[in-house]
């Protein structure tokens, strides 16, 4: 049943919240993962933590917190399905909260060998992740993860470096970038643009943001695009696969849904608009996919168990086809 | 005690029969085929080097034989995958980078299926989109189902920074410009004919320069035709770490593996069994071989570049150097 919040209430009541010392600069969830402030700066004043080592008391997720308590209730719902070896991917995976977050749980409730794959196409962000892993004891070298954008071809795409949490998206409508490139050759810095990027795939050009929130110093890059079929590629059964990837899934996923079909579990989906919210579900409820969570993005819920609001739209499924028998 | 032996380099007395168990094919083959002995059919618009038009007429019957050392290249080739194929235990990974069609990888398939059967995964990666179609058609068929294996539109690098390649050329041909200097002649060359604008439109909207590069070598009756793009690319640690293991390794990246293998010599170390490397230039093979002997792995084969060999075995000749290598930490 779709929404069911009820079944999930009590999701997390045999992990004991983590409660302890914290290392100067970072900050602990409930799974006891310990997070660089840095990585959240843009989205909370986290200076607190950076006055030396702190004591934190943890608390499980809650519903009011919207989106995190969803992703939360997934990762914990594919930690304990898991069977044999657990395998999940972070596409978009920025510095891989969600891939350590699962294997912390892993590790607490159903404790097996885990393979863990993020594909992230911004450098620092993809340098985070490797200190967020080795922070947290894991080798990167174990796990997978992939420098590259999630794309529906091999192409390489148009993205943008820099930028704060969510501006990442990559350029690909075709319209829009023949303007671009139009108004660039018009202001005479074709040739210069070309010269960049044959030299290090950098275009030099920088991207502004009208967006008061949004920082505005955006370097438009070239940078090697994987298909969502290369990433589970390598593998038979995938626990569970995370997408936020900023738009893209709206022409990412629809050519996947094949291999998703074939492979995946588990998916959790953050969308990026209402139109693309109602084209994924729909994708997936033809493809025989079970709803577990359909809460459009940019709303206000009220439900009997807390009222929360989603920014990014949640979207999970399960596949009945793989189900664990 | 340890049963490990190190295999002597270049031992080809311990490889005078190293087929004995595989019956060579004998059959009929499809209309526009070919066969080898391991019963691989093979499109004959693929083997572009030799004129198999008369195979394109009709169905017809083919006798093959084993390889033999005579055949160079492509007889250490075999000997790398059939050792690969014995060795393996439980499940046989095995990449075949730089894949072309994947000739490799369906060749150690059909071995594997005859040796030693069990459940496999093969992964390929190759840049061209001509060649990367032809590789889905030859798994194809060869009753291999893509979507149980990893085939990859990219090319092969140290890093993954996208890269300028040619598209359309022959074998041999689709080295990537890694040069800077030759990127930054082609940048020049660009804006001197006045078509930046038009370029750069290229670029944004379909990662192509529109840019044709024509190279006669007096081996075909046109000058070849490229036209450079730019290419995603994966390195090879990329592709050996979702595995906790990988049997075997083939490498032929047309140069590319001078800056490519040295860049993922831990995860090779760490996961990959055994490797057969093309080599493209005398230094470039001196290069590589030092490097897996620093690394302390055991090496099978080696022959430069571009050289005839004589031996009591056979003589042969080799274009690309070959390097065959196992690890014996793995």
């Amino acid at each position: 049943m779709t929404n069911d919040l009820k079944q999930f209430d009590s999701a997390f009541d045999d992990v004991e919240p983590w409660h302890g010392l914290v290392r100067n600069g970072y900050i602990a969830n409930f799974a006891g993962v310990m997070t660089e402030a840095d990585f959240n700066a843009s989205m909370a004043d986290l200076s607190w933590a950076c006055q030396g080592p702190h004591t934190m008391e943890t608390s499980r997720p809650s519903l009011t917190q919207g989106e995190s308590w969803f992703e939360w209730v997934n990762v914990v719902e594919a930690v304990r399905e898991a069977r044999g070896t657990f395998v999940m991917a972070e596409f978009g995976g920025g510095y891989g909260g969600r891939v350590v977050n699962a294997h912390a749980l892993l590790q607490k409730l159903n404790p097996m060998p885990a393979k863990l794959a993020i594909i992230e196409a911004d450098p620092d962000r993809y340098d985070c992740a490797l200190r967020h892993f080795a922070a947290n004891g894991l080798d990167p070298e174990d796990h997978w993860l992939i420098k590259a954008a999630v794309s529906d071809t091999n192409e390489p795409a148009l993205f943008p470096y820099g930028g704060g949490v969510g501006d990442n998206n990559i350029f690909n409508v075709e319209d829009d970038n023949i303007s671009l490139a139009e108004k660039l050759a018009s202001e005479g810095v074709a040739g210069q643009i070309i010269k960049n990027i044959f030299a290090n795939m950098q275009t030099g050009v920088k991207i502004q943001r009208s967006d008061p929130r949004h920082r505005s110093d955006f370097m438009l890059s070239v940078v090697s695009s994987l298909t969502i079929g290369d990433v589970l590629g390598p593998f038979d059964y995938v626990d569970y696969a995370d997408f936020d990837i900023q738009s893209a899934e709206a022409f990412v996923v629809p050519p996947a849904i094949g291999v998703l079909n074939q492979k995946v579990r588990r998916i959790h989906f953050g969308t990026h608009g209402e139109h693309i919210h109602g084209q994924l579900k729909q994708l997936f409820v033809e493809h025989g996919w079970d709803l577990i969570f359909d809460f459009a993005p940019n709303g206000r819920f009220e439900t009997e168990y807390g009222t929360f609001n989603t920014g990014d739209g949640i979207l999970s499924a399960l596949n009945p086809r793989l189900a664990r028998h | 005690m340890s049963t490990h032996t190190q295999p002597l380099t270049n031992d080809l007395a311990s490889y005078q029969n190293p087929f004995p168990d595989i019956e060579p094919f004998c059959g009929t083959v499809r209309k526009g085929f070919i066969a080898n002995f391991l019963g691989t059919e093979t499109e004959t618009e693929f083997c572009i080097w030799n004129d198999l038009s008369h195979m394109e007429q009709a169905p017809h019957h083919m006798t093959t034989e084993r390889p033999v050392i005579a055949a160079g290249e492509g007889f250490f080739e075999w000997v790398s995958a059939v050792e690969a194929v014995r060795e393996a235990k439980d499940r046989f990974v095995m990449l075949e980078l730089g894949g072309g069609y994947g000739a490799r990888a369906v060749d150690t398939y059909r071995m594997l299926q005859l040796l030693n059967p069990m459940p496999c995964k093969l992964g390929l990666v190759e840049a061209d989109p001509g060649r990367f179609s032809w590789a889905l058609r030859h798994f194809a068929n060869n009753g291999i189902d893509t979507r149980d294996h990893w085939l990859i539109k990219t090319m092969v690098s140290d890093t993954n920074r996208p890269m300028l390649f040619p598209f359309g050329g022959i074998y041999g041909d689709n080295n990537a410009i890694a040069d800077p200097g030759d990127a930054q002649l082609l940048a020049d060359n660009i804006i001197q004919q006045g078509v930046e604008g038009d370029v750069l439109k290229g670029i944004m909207t379909n990662m192509r320069t529109g840019v044709v590069l024509r190279q006669d070598d007096g081996q075909t009756p046109e000058p070849r035709k490229y036209e450079i793009a730019i290419v995603s690319t994966v390195t090879i640690a990329d592709m050996v770490r979702p595995f906790e293991r990988v049997d075997y390794i083939d490498i032929d990246i047309q140069s590319a593996e001078l800056y490519a293998v040295p860049a993922a010599m831990d995860a090779l170390n760490r996961k990959v069994r055994r490797i057969h490397l093309a080599t493209h230039g005398d230094h470039i093979h001196e290069a590589l071989l030092n490097l897996f002997v620093d690394q302390g792995w055991e090496i099978t084969f080696n022959f430069q570049p571009n050289k005839s060999f004589e031996s009591e075995y056979g003589n042969f000749s080799v274009g690309d150097g070959i390097v065959s290598a196992r690890n014996p930490r793995v």
